[in-house]
């Protein structure tokens, strides 16, 4: 029988079912937005940052990925929400993948998640 | 209604359970004191066991109109279809040439034994087929040539439930005298068939995808005009020779009383498989977004759905209560999408999302219901995160979205 057991890593798993940042802000909110990776490559990440001065005071996402795409922008915003834009830079898709346990042939979501937050980052200083 | 001990199984494309019916007549077969012969020996055991092996061969002829004689024990379908496509190939190839027909949406293995002889110098046609994955007949006409021994072409698609119209293909295949199989392991039992009606010379049966046990099949090969095939083991006399070894007697007698209750309930089972398909189709399609691989007049028993918006990997993470086929179960984002779906045209990404759900004889109205709130309740949660999703709300097609073109912001 082909009965479809995921084994998740627990910090995976957690955000995976119950993500708490999920869902785009509507455009009049005035979010920075940025992007990375594309559907036919199997990982999309779209990125929101509503900046108050230099701080994030907000962060949401929309992800087309697998659990451990979702886990990594769930485990980002989470970070992002109350971070300065220089502590934001700071953050990789490395570290990310780390804190999450990814397996190595996962560790390429949380890149395409880092070139998201880069994309989002540059939007957010070209608004100014 | 005792209680559920696993997830709700819709997987009976994949296998089915023993019916407990069968399971009666195997253990008899089991018991030291009255099944163990060798069917074989000469002696009252021995002949026993013969009895009971013939009674049960002639059971599952008589559900595809064949004489008994006809049919050869094979371990499962794999080996039937490795004996059908090598065994001829093998066979006529010197005499009748080394050109062998096939589709690409066969099961895996035909394909390989395709590959196979396409390693051993024979030239292979993989037929294309359309979009809802049925095969165009004027296609098939033009793949003909002088040097084709074999058609290989299954009844119903194990992936989508697509059926192919075997007579009409006989007909275009046969008025050239070229050899026809056809695998008909999902056919059985659920459509009616008939080896002289349709006109195939051989075909492929296998008892666990019908409420027998695993580990046995069969082939049917014509007797009039004889089809000869060259045999893939070699050893005793067992089965004229063609399938050498003992042939395992509670296995033969499982088959055998799986396929007379196909026999006598099948239309029962087909009526209410149809229902339970209906109903499912209806609770799926009313979730919006979800889209049907194949065509509504398939085999009764398996529906193919794509899931819009959602990625493969994620919804499979979803299923913990369903057990149901999805080509995304590996972890690794590398695992390859449904060939059959790929040759049918569906994008990779709508094909790794895409769930066979596939129907049996235990299967309830309860279970429909349970699998269309499980993956209502999975599929809109991903979806209320999912870029594709918000895409395809505003209106842009499938095309924009999970095609060449598709756009990175989905
Ligand atoms: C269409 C089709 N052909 C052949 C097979 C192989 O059958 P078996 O498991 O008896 O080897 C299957 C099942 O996987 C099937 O669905």
């Amino acid at each position: 029988m082909v009965e479809v057991v995921t084994e998740l890593p627990p910090a995976v798993e957690a955000r995976f079912r119950k993500p708490s940042r999920g869902g785009r802000p509507r455009p009049e909110a005035g979010y920075a937005h940025g992007s990375a990776g594309n559907v036919r490559a199997g990982t999309l990440v779209l990125l929101w940052l509503r900046l108050r001065e230099r701080r994030i005071d907000d962060a949401r996402f929309e992800v087309f990925g697998g659990p451990s795409a979702i886990a990594c922008a769930e485990a980002l915003c989470e970070r992002l929400t109350g971070a300065t834009v220089e502590q934001a830079l700071a953050i990789t898709g490395l570290e990310l993948a780390e804190g999450l346990q990814l397996s190595a042939a996962e560790r390429g979501v949380a890149l395409v998640v880092e070139d998201a937050l880069k994309a989002a980052l540059q939007a957010g200083d070209s608004n100014r | 209604m005792a209680e559920r001990v696993g997830p709700v199984y819709l997987d009976n494309a994949a296998t089915t359970p023993v019916d407990p019916r069968v399971r009666e007549r195997m253990l008899e077969w089991l018991d030291a004191d009255s099944g163990f012969g060798n069917a074989a020996s000469t002696h009252r055991y021995g002949r026993r066991a013969a009895l009971a092996v013939e009674e049960a061969r002639a059971e599952v002829a008589a559900l595809i109109n064949a004489a008994p004689e006809e049919l050869i024990w094979t371990s499962g379908a794999t080996e039937a279809n490795n004996l059908a496509v090598l065994g001829v190939a093998r066979f006529y190839g010197p005499t009748r040439g080394r050109h062998v027909v096939t589709v690409r949406t066969e099961h895996k293995s035909v394909l390989a034994p395709c590959a196979r002889l396409a390693a051993e110098g024979f030239a292979v046609t993989q037929l294309e087929v359309e979009r809802d994955g049925s095969l165009d007949l004027e296609r098939l006409a033009a793949a003909l040539r002088p040097d084709t021994a074999l058609v290989s072409v299954m009844y119903v698609n194990n992936e989508t439930g697509v059926t192919h119209p075997i007579e009409e293909i006989a007909r275009v295949v046969k008025a050239t005298g070229i050899l026809l199989h056809v695998d008909a392991v999902q056919a059985a039992g659920r459509l009616p068939i008939d080896v002289d009606a349709l006109g195939v010379d051989l075909l492929s049966l296998s008892a666990h995808k019908l409420y027998g046990p695993k580990g046995i099949g069969a082939l049917y090969l014509r007797r009039h005009p004889r089809i000869r095939v060259q045999p893939l083991l070699w050893g005793g006399e067992q089965e004229s020779g063609v399938r050498p070894g003992t042939v395992p007697v509670h296995q033969a007698v499982g088959m055998g009383e799986a396929y007379r209750l196909a026999r006598l309930e099948g239309a029962q089972d087909v009526a209410r498989l149809r229902a339970l398909r209906q109903r499912l189709w209806d609770g799926l399609s009313a979730i919006g977004g979800v889209l049907r691989n194949g065509r509504e007049d398939g085999s009764p028993h398996i529906l193919n759905v794509a899931f819009v918006g959602v990625h493969g990997q994620a919804l499979a993470a979803e299923l913990d209560g369903l057990a149901a086929s999805t080509t995304s179960a590996c972890s690794s984002a590398s695992g390859a999408a449904s060939h059959v779906l790929r040759a049918m045209g569906v994008p990779e990404q709508l094909a790794h999302a895409s769930l066979r759900l596939s129907l049996g004889r235990f299967s309830t109205e309860q279970d429909v219901d349970l699998a269309v709130q499980m993956l209502k309740a999975g599929v809109e949660r991903l979806r209320a995160l999912s870029p594709v999703w918000q895409g395809y709300l505003a209106g842009r097609s499938l095309e924009e979205l999970y095609g060449n073109g598709a756009a990175a912001h989905g």
